[in-house]
């Protein structure tokens, strides 16, 4: 192909404007692609974060109890998709420690469950960072990584928790948890249903059903069979319950695609400029091919094809270069950066449907700069070019 | 001999300010296969416009031009670039070799128009157009490599590329000094004399238009034999 081969030449000829042309793209596809990979990375975590000891749907009544609450999950069990159904009852409380340094206290939420159904259905077990969970047995808590280092706790300490009705009993830490969400890993004390009942002075009741499901992402598909199921119960799924932390997030993400998407239409524009140029410069050539009977789209086609290939080595080279990056922090080799996070590692995920659509709409964007230049420079009289000087 | 061009009735005119500039005026003129006729004319008196004009690189304002037995005057510009790529070459005064590509690449140029064309062909006959004008060990010289006349020697083999029925040449030593002019003047001569190519040269070298077969004037607008 005829274009192609003048396109290239072109190209080599003018090295230093097409290598700035292509490192701008290579940039813009960069801090897109590896910000957008760490954004979803991030998304991903807080979600699963959120997710660890939360329920996928929260069967609840809005302040009440539940009394039955036994039936109610006789008739939820009947429901596909549904992993397993945990009764809880929430409550506030005072956490008081005696340590080496001193009595702390600390303001907690009490979450009495029952952890023989929580270890199977949320896998609880796999957020243990030190102990064990014993389901029957009624004077231990478990308590998250974070209040273990604020009050100087170890495990097998004993704490004194005051409940909301001022009932005072003395616990023994059984076990350590840290889940990656801090509000969790911070002040959440994690105890049998009954002790939580005896602590709370409320018989044998649940505040809430908690549901997890086999996907969480089936929430809005199941809640109307739930709904069925516990008829005058309060249903939400987990995007109801965390609707402004999901909202901020999908924002937050919208915000960064808009902003970083301006470089590679910064860079789309230095590719139009370079070839605005060629143009210029090119003028008696043009003039010398339409002479010899190269047509107008042929000129046309020589521009555009300059363009794509400056945007496409771009893009290549951008996509490799995020890669590269993105191997790299998975590798782990910048997780220092990430301890005041509160974060193990940095999270990278890569959408292949985003990626498919920055380089479609990266091309978009070089095949619109392309255009103008190719258009000036093929409507150009074979007289008129030749005459230019 | 066979009518190869035909020129009928031509008017290019140009408006400056508030006149009528006609610059080709009435203009008639039929060539014959073989024929290599310079057009005489002092500077400003249209020879380029009327090369131009015959090249298909401009449109003139009324009038024919018949190349071929084919009229080309109201042809779509498709098809003007077409004939323009089979049945014309063009020598400019100044050698207008596109400065990144190699002698032999400049050379196949109109010959890669064609989606089709031989590649490997077109080399071949590259090759033999340049050794033709003695520049065989040029091939992969760029145009900053050569002397001009070595550059207007490139601009002629590249003219001959496709075969062309009329080879167009506007003051092709225009911009050479004597000595070297003498050699493009027999390498015009040789391709007419031994190949039979029609060649229309436009220039106002006495010397060039003396190895051509027929001088013509532009006066006025109109070609005559007088001067």
């Amino acid at each position: 192909m005829i274009e192609l081969f003048i396109a290239k030449k072109h190209i080599f000829e003018r090295k230093k404007q097409s290598i700035i042309a292509m490192l701008g793209i290579l940039i813009g596809i960069t801090v897109l692609t590896v910000s957008l990979a760490i954004s979803n990375g991030l998304n991903n975590n807080m979600i699963n974060s959120v997710l660890s000891i939360s329920p996928h749907i929260l069967v609840g009544t809005g302040g009440n109890r539940i009394d039955a609450y036994a039936e109610k999950i006789n008739n939820l069990e009947g429901i596909e998709g549904l992993k397993g159904i945990v009764p809880k009852y929430t409550s506030q409380g005072i956490l008081k420690a005696y340590t080496d340094f001193g009595v702390y206290q600390l303001g907690v939420q009490i979450d009495g469950m029952d952890l023989e159904r929580a270890k199977k259905a949320m896998n609880l077990e796999s957020y243990l960072i030190a102990g064990e969970i014993k389901p029957t047995t009624y004077n231990e808590v478990l308590i998250g990584s974070e209040m273990v280092e604020q009050l100087g706790l170890k495990l097998g300490d004993t704490v004194e928790l005051t409940s909301a009705e001022n009932k005072k009993m003395r616990l023994k830490v059984g076990g350590i948890f840290r889940t990656g969400f801090i509000s969790y890993d911070s002040a959440l004390v994690i105890m049998p249903l009954k002790t939580a009942q005896i602590i709370s002075e409320v018989g044998d009741v649940a505040s809430s059903l908690d549901i997890i499901l086999n996907n969480p992402y089936d929430a809005n598909i199941l809640r109307a069979q739930v709904r069925r199921a516990v008829k005058d119960l309060r249903v939400q799924t987990w995007g109801d319950i965390n609707s402004n932390l999901l909202r901020a997030l999908a924002l937050e993400k919208t915000v960064m695609i808009v902003l970083f998407s301006l470089i590679i239409v910064i860079a789309g524009f230095v590719i139009g400029v370079v070839l605005n140029t060629m143009v210029r410069e090119k003028t008696k050539d043009i003039g010398i091919l339409r002479s010899m009977g190269y047509s107008r789209n042929n000129i046309m086609r020589i521009f555009i094809i300059e363009g794509l290939i400056l945007g496409g080595t771009g893009i290549i080279l951008g996509m490799l270069s995020s890669f590269s990056i993105l191997s790299l922090l998975k590798l782990g080799l910048f997780d220092k950066l990430t301890e005041i996070y509160y974060l193990t590692s940095i999270p990278v995920r890569i959408s292949s449907i985003e990626v498919i659509f920055i380089i479609i709409a990266t091309l978009s964007v070089v095949l619109v700069s392309s255009i103008f230049p190719a258009y000036r420079g093929s409507k150009l009289t074979p007289v008129e070019a030749l005459k230019y000087e | 001999m066979n009518k190869i061009l035909e020129l009928v009735n031509l008017i290019k005119h140009y408006k400056d300010k508030n006149k009528d500039l006609k610059i080709i005026n009435e203009l008639n003129l039929e060539v014959e296969e073989g024929d290599f006729i310079a057009i005489l004319g002092k500077s400003g008196s249209g020879k380029s416009t009327f090369l131009h004009l015959l090249g298909m690189l401009d449109e003139a304002n009324s009038g024919n031009i018949i190349i071929n037995g084919k009229d080309v005057s109201f042809l779509p510009e498709k098809e003007r670039d077409k004939l323009r790529n089979k049945f014309l070459g063009f020598v400019f005064q100044f050698h207008y070799l596109l400065p990144e590509f190699t002698a032999l690449e400049n050379v196949m140029l109109p010959a890669l128009v064609d989606k089709n064309a031989d590649i490997e062909k077109i080399k071949i006959k590259a090759k033999e157009l340049l050794k033709s004008v003695e520049l065989e060990d040029r091939e992969t010289h760029k145009p900053s490599e050569l002397s001009g006349g070595e550059k207007q020697r490139v601009a002629i083999a590249r003219a001959l590329i496709n075969s062309p029925k009329i080879l167009l040449a506007d003051e092709p030593t225009g911009n050479l000094d004597e000595e070297t002019s003498e050699v493009i003047h027999k390498i015009l001569r040789k391709i007419n004399e031994e190949k039979g190519q029609t060649i229309i040269v436009v220039t106002h070298s006495q010397e060039l238009a003396s190895v051509c077969k027929k001088k013509l004037y532009l006066k006025k607008g109109k070609l005559e034999d007088k001067r």
